[in-house]
């Protein structure tokens, strides 16, 4: 055990006291290069993208389906503006398909342009007590299936306290979406006031992260 | 034998200090899925080492713990090692067992940062939610490296005592 010795001693021995210090920063220093080279090599896939976007329907397969963003015209299909005064219109829009409505959207007040997200939950006070939500009622968007021959029907409208003004409707033909965004520019006529459409088509089966991510953009 | 086993520390603490030493899992109870979905980044497993922790307290700007942290976990062990090393040259020199002696004082604070890690792990495994903290090898190799320095300074003074009489 008594290995050690004076005689043994350097002439100055504590510049050999940074001996274990370099051995502490080689060791750790050694060790970071080790690993950060690993973990570079997995950056190779960006999160949170679906693998499948751009990609044709697949018939018989279930979507997410939801309107990301609406533009209207500055003026109704009258040519008036949209409401009393200048307030800008009150966007809502409604998905139709095979004859039946199966979603209508939350209304975005005062706006030319309006944004949805596919993801939102309505909380009230009480429901801080304890209430639970499933990923169904958090997910704002219309559950379709894919058929090579149907369509659905986008019907936009400005929500009012009485009746709701049409803005546009808008037939589109299930064949000619993608996974992902697909955009639509409109003419301003006299049966549509609706700039442009912005849809989103996101499969069912996507992993929870996937669609967060590209429901958030 | 006691240098060699200094070595073995120095290397031991160089592995600790850069080895992952614990993942946190973050949960958010029933709600989980929902944080998963609106924020999926902040769910994601972390995973921390000393110096990570410390870095990030300095991106952070918590000066006060970057430098309590730095101090009991890095300072202090890699001082402490160079004392034991630099008194196993000179035994029985004053200056250098003064230095040995005072090492040995702040050796003892040093273990605080296990201490340290210890409240901390407690206080993350009664947060709300579920939340999750599992303890990875950088820890244990940490350990190592605070056990081995223990028994060169307890080989040390062996050794000295025998010198002596």
């Amino acid at each position: 055990m008594s290995d050690l010795s004076d005689f043994d001693a350097p002439k100055k021995p504590w510049l050999t006291a940074l001996i274990p210090a370099s051995v502490i920063l080689l060791a750790a220093g050694s060790y970071w290069a080790f690993t950060s080279g690993e973990s570079n090599g997995n950056s190779g896939i960006q999160p949170g993208i679906p693998a499948n976007t751009g990609d044709r329907l697949i018939p018989g397969k279930s979507y997410y389906l939801y309107a990301s963003e609406i533009e209207l015209y500055p003026s109704n299909q009258e040519g008036k503006s949209w409401d009393r005064g200048e307030d800008g219109p009150d966007i809502k829009y409604q998905i139709k398909w095979l004859g039946n409505e199966i979603f209508e959207s939350t209304v975005k007040e005062d706006s030319l342009l309006g944004n949805w997200s596919g993801l939102q939950i309505d909380l009230k006070w009480s429901d801080l007590l304890g209430k639970t939500i499933s990923p169904n009622e958090a997910i704002q968007a219309a559950r379709i299936r894919y058929e090579t021959k149907s369509s659905i029907e986008i019907v936009i409208k400005d929500s009012d306290l009485a009746k709701d003004d049409l803005a546009g409707k808008i037939e589109i033909d299930l064949k000619s979406l993608r996974v992902g965004k697909n955009s639509r520019e409109f003419s301003k006529d006299a049966g549509n006031s609706v700039r442009s459409l912005i849809l989103t088509l996101l499969p069912i089966d996507s992993t929870i992260e996937d669609l967060a991510q590209f429901m958030k953009e | 034998m006691t240098r060699p086993l200094i070595l073995v520390s120095s290397i031991l603490l160089g592995f600790g200090l850069v080895a992952p030493t614990m993942t946190i899992y973050p949960k958010a109870g029933q709600i989980t899925w929902l944080m998963e979905l609106m924020d999926p980044e902040s769910m994601k497993p972390v995973t921390y080492s000393i110096s990570g922790i410390i870095l990030e307290l300095a991106q952070m700007k918590d000066w006060f713990m970057v430098v309590i942290l730095s101090i009991f976990s890095v300072v202090f062990p890699v001082g402490k090692l160079c004392v034991f090393w630099y008194h196993s040259y000179a035994l029985l020199e004053p200056k250098s067992l003064s230095l040995y002696n005072g090492a040995k004082i702040l050796g003892k604070f040093s273990m605080a940062e296990v201490f340290v890690l210890s409240l901390f792990l407690i206080s993350m495994k009664s947060l709300p939610g579920g939340t999750l903290v599992k303890l990875e090898y950088g820890c244990g190799v940490y350990f190592l490296s605070v056990m081995t320095s223990m028994i060169s300074s307890i080989l040390i003074n062996k050794t000295r005592s025998g010198i002596v009489q």
